[in-house]
């Protein structure tokens, strides 16, 4: 990640109200029974009408889904390539069965994104935008392998926006910043907080990392040993 | 405080800043912009391309670029009807990523049979 947006991302005040309370801890089952290797994110369902939110939420997926360790399909081939299959509306690539696409591109799991909410209200000195986005995350056989929603709220720190436009030096991310100057930020932050490591079985948010990440044989280790205890109660 | 030690102080500080923030696993370049500006800015849409290209073509011999961004780079040569260059990149990521391999190893031979 360059500075510019490490910089963006601490910026932005951010209120992330989660819906799960308590955590249950099989949540994440069948996710270490499937432990899928490659991930293919389809085109975002966006309820709003903002077009540009929906390819800010596709466009920031592979960073941290790579990251994490999978490998991820790359998303504009995808996209392209469903176009080609006949699919042109994320809509219906939602509702196609996922068996069906898992198995066009040989993938072990479909993430399917839901924008449910996405609204900037415009005041005088300030900007705030409330954002709802749902994940979804199945197996190439059809099992719910992750799933969780998300709401945050984001006001963008204005007396920062000088010094932020001064770091920017490239014309093409001046171009970015210029026309949409949260919605990269804005739902990378988001992202962060729904694809963060679980911290141990109690953990209410995120999924496992994958074959690629160096920490992955540590935590299905972890996993192993945390079920071994459960067996032996 | 003398100035210059503070801002060495500063520029040290910044520096740490720079190092901790790329402990990344992949290179992404400017990925999620350049998808941003393909798709909505269409005056810097050639710009952005050029960039791109030049980015990705760095990493041939080398294996730090993210998954995926090879093929990205072949599907944005196939819109401007470039296939010879498509099949290029393609087969770059054919080659790093088993994972890519089902999807583009039919898709390389769909584009060569057109050829």
């Amino acid at each position: 990640m360059k500075p510019v947006n490490l910089l963006a991302l601490v910026v932005l005040t951010l209120i992330v109200s989660g819906c799960a309370t308590t955590a249950d801890p099989n949540r994440l089952n069948a996710f270490h029974d499937a432990q899928p290797k490659s991930i293919l994110v389809v085109p975002p369902v966006n309820d709003v009408t903002d077009v540009q939110a929906t390819t800010s939420v596709l466009a920031t997926l592979p960073y941290f889904l790579g990251e994490k360790g999978f490998y991820v399909f790359p998303v504009n081939t995808v996209k392209t390539m469903l176009e080609f299959e006949g699919y042109y509306e994320p809509a219906e690539v939602h509702a196609a069965p996922p068996e069906q696409l898992a198995n066009l591109f040989k993938a072990d799991a479909v993430l399917y994104v839901t924008i449910h909410e996405w609204t900037s209200k415009y005041m005088l000195l300030a900007t705030t935008t409330q954002v709802d986005f749902g994940y979804k995350l199945v197996s190439a056989d059809g099992a719910t392998l992750w799933e969780d929603r998300l709401q945050a709220q984001y006001s963008p720190n204005n007396n920062s926006s000088g010094g932020l436009i001064g770091l920017i030096v490239d014309a093409v991310e001046a171009a970015v910043e210029r026309a949409n100057p949260t919605y990269i930020p804005l739902t990378k932050t988001v992202h962060a907080q729904a694809l963060v490591t679980p911290a141990g079985v109690g953990s209410h948010r995120g999924i496992p990392v994958g074959p690629y990440h160096p920490g992955y044989s540590t935590y299905y280790g972890q996993v192993a040993q945390a079920s071994g205890e459960v067996k032996n109660d | 405080m003398n100035k210059s030690l503070l801002l060495m102080l500063l520029s040290s500080l910044l520096l740490a800043g720079c190092a901790a923030g790329n402990k990344t696993l992949y290179d992404w370049g400017q990925y999620e912009q350049t998808l941003f500006v393909v798709y909505h800015e269409p005056e810097y849409k050639e710009q952005a391309l050029e960039n791109y290209f030049a980015f990705v073509r760095q990493y041939e011999d080398e294996s730090r670029l993210a998954p995926g961004l090879f093929a990205e780079a072949g599907t944005f040569l196939l819109e401007q009807g470039d296939v010879n260059g498509a099949i290029g990149f393609y087969k770059m990521e054919y080659e790093r990523w088993p994972e890519s391999r089902p999807m583009l190893g039919i898709l390389i031979e769909n584009l060569e049979a057109q050829l």
